[in-house]
């Protein structure tokens, strides 16, 4: 799970490590609270730094951060909240004192997942992406393997005197280095990046943070797992309690399918003969009724949906006990949009059966069911 | 010859007196694995299906080496919070593992990888569904319906990132009259003891792979590295299907490793090493029959 800006300055500042001082706002009214005048007013410098957290890179780039004038915020803040940055609405505006840049520095620790080990890459070059650092200066990138995941070494510590020769406030970069593998270790994370990591008068300061945080150590991490389920949509919060698997989509095709593979590849079919899926939803192996009866309340919740295709391969799942659940949901429920069922595996024969005694549409093979749901909801027919 | 199991290979369960480790337990020995024993910590005295349970490997294996097996893998059926100390140790023990187990923190991955090669161990997984030697043995949760050995000179050697998508595939090469040599889950987390190249390397050596299937999905740049080794190093017919081409950025999807962040692990950037590689690509699964048979 990847934090947002300031949730990554937020640890950042528990580790002393220096930020610009900023504010959160999450609407423009928010600008007239006494915390918030209190804040501004304290900010020294002439002009503000005003940045739109969304999480994707190059916001500079693409319109998502300003420097203005302190009597311009008003007016900023209030042209970025109307803006999309590389397709995402802007919901919330950090609000920083203005840093006097002399150089821009790349600072990251991260998981070499082929090594399994930790690798710190560092440049001189900061301020751009590192995946366009890598092509345009692939010399510039100083890359360190640690030899030990918990513990930086002397030996790391002698390569990394020798890495960074010549390098500007090479002792405190050093320093850095080592609070942020501390981050790395107490939050379980994949990647710590600080770019671009400022040299100014008054030493290193951190202008960005990039932190993902590995999704299956959350339950370690209560305050952030919960920083996870805020942001989730209506349904996968749904889902999420429920233990199932679900991500909204912008289709109007339900999906219902056992193994992320699979649903996956059910959603790219869809697509394949001109359909959309509406959402991804991957129901455990050895789905029971329960989960299965779970899964249709949900999928079936979505707004706009038309039609829902269930594609189950039966391993561990029983087929018929998914037929059972389909038919037990349908006549609590009485289902009003189209549904496809392809169902293969564990009791499939008695499974298909169970369902075309219900006059429900029934298939053996992915491709006849995908086809089978997009003809029925492009025509708008009711079951 | 087919790779990594035979039809001697023997092994124990961890985490056998769970639920699946049960019901998979007697799957696999209906099907003719040679399970030996089971271990579950505090259970120790216990019997599954006719196997003894231990308290620990350790004593698992001595019990094995007394009746005159010696065991080479541990399968782990254990909740991800204790996965790190079981796998630890089937390693200590000198045992090679397959962990089924979703959702292990990945410090926890790292260190059970950075062992496993201290101790020169294989480790499958985590989160894989096992893999199986059709008519051999068969250390994994497949329903083994689906696979056949078939007789003909028409051997495919699968390896995958997924479970179900991988029995939807297998499914549609037996119907199409295709055989399987060894059919391999790595597993859907982002870091992983076995890889594709591990895998390739062996189907490329083992004389009864005629052609290779490689499924992939979206997240991380396994597919990417191993084009890059499929271009060198292969020889033998490679057919690839990569799952997620409709994924949204940034989202999980189901898998702890399929997740495209920033411009890693999107399916353009796979499909152009792959086809970069010469390696055949399916749109579908479906597909994978018509490029097999080419």
């Amino acid at each position: 799970m990847r934090l947002k800006e300031y949730e990554g300055k937020e640890i950042f500042k528990k580790y002393k490590i220096n930020i610009p001082k900023g504010i959160i706002i999450n609407s423009l009214t928010n600008l007239n609270k006494p915390l918030i005048k209190k804040f501004i007013k304290s900010i020294k410098t002439k002009k503000i730094v005003v940045k739109a957290e969304v999480m994707v890179g190059s916001r500079k780039k693409y319109g998502g951060i300003f420097i203005c004038k302190k009597e311009e915020l008003q007016k900023c803040c209030k042209d970025l909240f109307k803006r999309e940055v590389r397709g995402f609405k802007v919901k919330e505006i950090l609000i920083e004192e203005y840093t006097n840049i002399k150089q821009e520095y790349y600072l990251s620790l991260t998981i070499n997942k082929d090594k399994a080990c930790l690798e710190i890459l560092f440049s001189r070059k900061g301020g751009i992406d590192i995946e366009k650092l890598s092509k345009d200066h692939p010399s510039e990138i100083k890359k360190i393997y640690l030899k030990d995941i918990n513990t930086i070494t002397t030996i790391d510590l002698i390569k990394l005197d020798t890495k960074l020769l010549r390098i500007h406030h090479k002792k405190e970069i050093i320093q850095l280095i080592k609070k942020l593998h501390k981050i790395m270790i107490c939050y379980d994370t994949e990647l710590v990046e600080i770019n671009p990591l400022a040299l100014t008068d008054k030493g290193l300061i951190a202008l960005d943070s990039k932190i993902i945080i590995d999704e299956n150590s959350l339950y370690r991490h209560k305050d952030l797992a919960n920083s996870k389920i805020h942001r989730m949509t209506e349904l996968e919060k749904k889902a999420y309690f429920n233990d199932l698997h679900y991500v909204d989509l912008e289709g109007d095709i339900g999906i219902i399918g056992n193994g992320a593979g699979l649903v996956m590849s059910t959603i790219d079919m869809i697509n394949y003969y001109k359909g959309k899926a509406a959402n991804f939803l991957d129901a455990p192996g050895g789905t029971s009724k329960e989960a299965m009866k779970k899964s249709l309340e949900i999928v079936l919740k979505k707004k706009g949906i038309k039609g829902l295709l269930i594609n189950i391969f039966g391993g561990i799942t029983k087929c018929d006990k998914v037929a059972e659940a389909i038919i037990e949901y349908n006549k609590k429920n009485k289902i009003k949009i189209p549904i496809v069922a392809r169902i293969i595996g564990t009791n499939e024969k008695i499974a298909r059966k169970m369902l075309k005694t219900k006059k429900f549409a029934v298939y053996k093979e992915m491709d006849k069911a995908v086809k089978a749901i997009i003809k029925k909801t492009n025509q708008g027919k009711i079951r | 010859m087919s790779i990594i199991i035979n039809k001697n290979t023997k092994a124990i369960i961890q985490g056998i007196t769970g639920h699946h480790g049960s019901f998979h337990t007697k799957v696999m020995l209906d099907y003719g694995t040679k399970i030996i024993a089971g271990v579950t910590p505090n259970k120790g005295g216990l019997k599954v299906h006719g196997l003894p349970v231990f308290g620990s490997v350790n004593e698992a294996i001595m019990y094995s080496k007394k009746e005159g097996h010696k065991i080479e893998w541990s399968m782990l059926f254990v909740p991800a919070l204790n996965a790190k100390e079981a796998a630890h140790e089937a390693l200590q023990n000198g045992l090679n593992i397959i962990i089924l187990t979703e959702h292990i923190p990945i410090y926890d991955v790292l260190e059970i990888i950075n062992y496993a090669k201290k101790k020169k161990r294989i480790v499958i997984g985590p989160n894989s569904p096992g893999l199986i030697n059709p008519g051999e043995c068969k250390l994994g949760i497949m329903p083994h319906k689906i696979f056949t050995k078939n007789k003909e000179n028409k051997k495919i050697g699968v390896v995958s990132r997924s479970g179900t998508l991988t029995y939807e595939i297998v499914n549609e090469l037996t119907k199409a009259g295709y055989g399987q040599s060894t059919c391999i889950g790595i597993g859907g987390d982002p870091i992983l003891g076995t890889d594709f190249i591990d895998i390739l390397k062996q189907f490329e050596q083992d004389k009864e792979t005629k052609q290779i299937v490689m499924v992939g999905e979206i997240g991380g740049d396994a597919e990417e590295k191993a084009a890059k080794f499929i271009k060198k190093n292969i020889k033998k017919k490679v057919v690839a299907y990569i799952a997620g081409k409709c994924a949204p950025k940034g989202k999980r999807m189901g898998h702890a490793g399929a997740i495209i962040s920033g411009t890693e692990g999107t399916y353009e950037a796979k499909i152009k090493a792959l086809v970069k590689s010469r390696v055949e690509v399916a749109e579908h699964p479906s597909e994978i029959i018509r490029l097999l048979n080419k």
